[in-house]
């Protein structure tokens, strides 16, 4: 049996072909357009708009509930103790703010420690969306070109016990939002090096479609001698190489992870790096600005 | 202009507006919030867009895909447009092959997930494989493309259900199962 009232319901006409044709003409050209750069800024302005609203969603809505619940409390009170109400919702909200501003000046702090032991000055931000579907891995930051942020500049963070390390370059720049490419994103290239006693073997390391999983290290000299548990840093070759590129801006010797496993892939050496960091599990980074201070 | 025109214009703005912002807070909701409660990416742009074509008219659901895909452009800093040519396509092979079936019948969110997930995925691959670099296609059938659609394929039955008894309330209809 065949419910052919909802069969109809659902078959358009010329005007439902009319409307679903011009929105893929739309959606096409807007790709175009953008693929051509010419809806980049348009996109990086939406985007630098909605970013810092994004990343400060969850403590805005808990905060709301906290208004809420106090706004609650101050109606069972009786008009003559309005005052006293007031000024209890103030400390209320002064409480509030008190963890907030612990965890800012951890941060803070934690930013001095790492600026006082290597050449880097650095902006810190919250990471406002991170995007992990699709095969795909990158962040978007609250910080842009109004804060001094540029493309290819490499993005760090710590976790728990782990030196600070990079977690991925600024790929896309709006002014005042970013799109940061993940090192486990598979299209991320970063020059590395490994210091192996008194040799300095350099290589490209790369993301891989699986999650949660280690970077791929190729272009190892074939006599490089490499062992498990060697640290990786980045080679910065870029700088060396290509000084006008946008990846000139990542440092050399920032960590990257450790050796996990050496093989071959044919007739190359190719290492497994563990890297310091899962950069999905960071929520608030640094961006190296310059490291010359 | 006269009054009824300027009416009917407003009318028709802040309908584009309301699409817009709701499907605004799905997309926000399905970048930020889904992946912190059950710690994998889940496509509910994909699912609704796939189930919707099922019940609603298609210039409606084709509204959603487009406006579904450009703020999900902005919010994972694609190209505007990529995600919206996604979820159309998707939506389009779904119309092509199911609109002419009841959408009584219980199978259909399974075999539109699927086929739109199908769909949706090997576009990206295609469009993922020309303009952003070359990657292990195996590996993103297993890592990716199996994981995704399953994970939306859990759901599929039960938004069928909840969005069809949502048209059934909106028109006062009886609902009849066939199987």
């Amino acid at each position: 049996m065949r419910d052919r009232s909802s069969v109809r319901s659902r078959s358009g006409g010329r005007g439902n072909s009319l409307v679903v044709a011009v929105l893929i003409f739309l959606a096409v050209l807007f790709f175009l357009l953008d693929y051509q750069g010419v809806l980049t800024p348009v996109r990086n302005m939406i985007t630098s708009y909605i970013a810092p609203s994004l990343g400060g969603t969850q403590s805005m809505v808990s905060r709301l509930s906290d208004a809420f619940a106090g706004s609650m409390d101050v109606q069972r009170i009786a008009t003559d103790r309005d005052a006293l109400a007031k000024e209890n919702s103030d400390l209320k909200g002064q409480i509030i703010r008190i963890p907030q501003l612990e965890l800012e000046n951890l941060r803070l702090r934690e930013q001095l420690r790492i600026e006082k032991e290597h050449p880097w000055r650095l902006i810190g931000t919250d990471i406002s969306i991170q995007t992990v579907s699709e095969g795909r891995r990158t962040a978007i930051i609250g910080v842009g070109t109004n804060q001094g942020v540029n493309v290819g500049m490499a993005v760090i963070s710590r976790y728990q016990s782990s030196p600070p390390a990079l977690i991925g370059v600024v790929d896309q720049v709006g002014p005042n939002s970013a799109n940061v490419l993940l090192v486990s994103d598979f299209s991320s290239l970063v020059s590395v090096q490994i210091y192996h006693g008194d040799t300095v073997i350099r290589g490209v390391a790369s993301g891989l479609l699986e999650r949660d999983a280690m970077l791929h290290m190729t272009e190892i000299e074939r006599d490089g001698q490499i062992v498990t548990g060697d640290s990786v840093v980045t080679a910065g070759l870029t700088r060396l190489f290509g000084p006008s590129l946008p990846n000139a801006a990542i440092p050399a010797d920032i960590p990257v992870g450790i050796v996990k496993s050496v093989g071959l892939e044919g007739r190359n050496k190719v290492a497994e790096i563990q890297p310091y960091i899962d950069p999905e599990v960071v929520r608030y980074v640094w961006i190296i600005q310059s490291d010359a201070k | 202009m006269d009054n009824s025109k300027r009416r009917k214009i407003e009318e028709v703005v802040w309908l584009e507006v309301r699409t817009l912002l709701i499907v605004a807070f799905f997309v926000i909701g399905q970048r930020m919030l889904l992946p912190m409660v059950f710690h994998v990416a889940i496509n509910a742009m994909l699912l609704l867009v796939v189930i919707q074509v099922l019940i609603e008219p298609i210039a409606i659901v084709a509204r959603w895909a487009f406006y579904a895909g450009l703020v999900l452009d902005i919010v994972s800093g694609t190209w505007l447009g990529w995600h919206s040519i996604l979820l159309l396509l998707a939506m389009l092979a779904v119309y092509a092959v199911l609109a002419r079936i009841t959408s009584e019948n219980w199978l259909l969110p399974i075999v539109a997930v699927v086929l739109g997930g199908l769909t949706y995925h090997g576009f990206n691959i295609l469009f993922t494989y020309a303009l952003v670099g070359g990657f292990d296609l195996t590996k993103y059938v297993v890592v990716v493309f199996i994981p995704e659609l399953a994970v939306i394929l859990i759901p599929a039955l039960p938004v069928f259900l909840l969005l069809r008894s949502w048209r059934g309330i909106r028109r006062g209809e009886v609902p009849i199962d066939v199987y």
